[in-house]
């Protein structure tokens, strides 16, 4: 058995990512989920957070916000709803995002428009929390 | 005099042509390139999750009951027969002029109904109901004089996700009441910009078992490679399969929805590139013909008109 995992990350929008790595680690309804080779298959529903990843001495961060996962003999999938870089991430922009979705949810009339620029602002949070983390722990390491 | 005339206007004509589908060509190539990238974007997410869905419904289909997986059981009509009922949703787009596109689609559907009710002789009583999406579409169903459910239309060049949640909670509902036993899609899947293919799939009940039925045999070798695919009997779920299910299948039914619309639009977009160029590139072809006849004519005319000349300068 390979003791390698092969993973994929793909968006709704593109993939993302397909390579080895030697550990995954994601954000799952029940908590975070380590998984490391040999792993038994599994599938599971995962919840807004951070996916890390780790292959020889280099990690990965990436923001996803819910999805899937699908480990079957070392192949992990992750089917993300939508999944950004921590490197990425432009914390102009995002900020920009979170205050537009703050603007858009003073406005009560429409209750789909409510929930969207809620939805856009959970997400903005969320990044904003990733990529505030990742520039720390890179100072750290 | 009157053939060069009406040489000469037949020429004016074939320029106007030649702009005027240069012109559509250009539009549809603009609008052929955002209907690409997004309908190729979407794919990896929508195929992988099929693959996945098909894969892990095998394994636990003993365990798991959900709606979406399993065959209603036939109405009895007033015979006391099994009637069975299928939903077909076709997917056309709203206007022609997108060369063989649509004929293909309808051809491809008779002949796929066809080839399904001979397959199952057995069934005597197999009704199937329209769903169309596209004007062409629903225009085909209304004239082969077959039952229309719903239709829908003008969902532009750009749909939007939110476009199609009528489309999915019509599927949903008639599916969920036990009116059809199966749902089908029939739309015509982009592979190149040149080229289209006609694509059936069973969209419901979910399952591994005939999923494709696609005519091209290219199709066939494509679809092998998931069969190859293998999963582990054991698999764990988190949080409960049930509970996944739940989420996961109306989620993977709207999503390979908007899917099928993406890689619609983008079909048409390229079947209307590909036949304005063409249409350009024949219009082209005639003006250039129509020109070298008229200037034989008028060459001729002149050389007539000197041998005129000449021949009366000398008898004076």
């Amino acid at each position: 058995m390979s003791n390698k995992l092969s993973l994929d990350v793909i968006s709704q929008e593109q993939q993302l990512l397909s390579q080895e790595v030697d550990m995954v680690l994601v954000p799952s309804m029940t908590g975070q989920i380590g998984i490391l080779p040999g792993h038994i298959s599994l599938f599971a529903s995962l919840e807004a957070g951070e996916l890390i990843l780790t292959s020889g001495t280099r990690n990965e961060v990436f923001a996803i916000t819910g999805g899937f996962l699908d480990v079957n003999q070392n192949q992990v999938t992750v089917l993300a709803d939508s999944a950004i870089r921590a490197e990425d991430i432009d914390i102009n922009k995002v900020e920009e995002a979170k205050k537009r979705a703050q603007e858009a949810m003073k406005d009560k009339s429409s209750e789909k428009d409510f929930k969207l620029a809620e939805a856009d602002l959970r997400k903005a949070i969320l990044e904003l929390k990733v990529a505030k983390r990742r520039r720390h722990s890179t100072l750290a390491f | 005099m009157s053939s060069t005339k009406i040489i000469k206007r037949r020429i004016k004509s074939a320029t106007n042509i030649s702009q005027i589908t240069k012109a559509m060509e250009m539009v549809a190539a603009s609008k052929m390139r955002f209907a690409q990238e997004s309908a190729l974007s979407s794919r990896p997410y929508t195929e992988k999750m099929r693959q996945i869905l098909t894969g892990i419904i095998e394994i636990v289909k003993d365990d798991v009951s959900h709606f979406l997986l399993a065959t209603p059981s036939p109405t009895l009509n007033s015979k006391e027969e099994a009637q069975e009922k299928y939903l077909v949703v076709v997917l056309s787009s709203d206007k022609g002029l997108c060369g063989g596109l649509n004929s293909n689609l309808y051809r491809g559907l008779e002949l796929w109904q066809r080839s399904f009710t001979q397959k199952k002789t057995n069934l005597k009583n197999i009704k199937m109901d329209f769903v169309t999406v596209g004007k062409k579409a629903k225009e085909h169903v209304l004239k082969t004089q077959r039952f229309l459910l719903a239709e829908f239309s003008n969902y532009g060049d750009k749909p939007r996700y939110s476009d199609i949640i009528p489309l999915y909670n019509i599927i949903l509902e008639s599916f969920k009441t036990g009116q059809y036993q199966k749902i089908f899609i029939v739309f015509m899947e982009f592979v190149s910009t040149i080229a289209q293919r006609l694509t059936v799939r069973q969209l419901l009940p979910i399952e591994k078992a005939d999923i494709d039925t696609s005519f091209d045999e290219i199709m066939k070798g494509e679809e092998s490679k998931y069969v190859k695919f293998e999963f582990h009997k054991d698999y764990i779920f988190e949080p409960g399969a049930e509970t996944i299910f739940d989420q996961l299948l109306p989620k993977y039914l709207g999503l390979y929805l908007y899917h099928v619309v993406l890689e619609s639009t983008a079909s048409e977009h390229s079947a209307r590139m590909v036949a304005m160029k063409n249409a350009h590139d024949n219009a082209t072809e005639i003006v250039k013909d129509l020109s070298l006849e008229y200037n034989q004519l008028r060459q001729q005319k002149i050389t007539s008109e000197l041998l005129d000349a000449f021949s009366a300068r000398m008898v004076m």
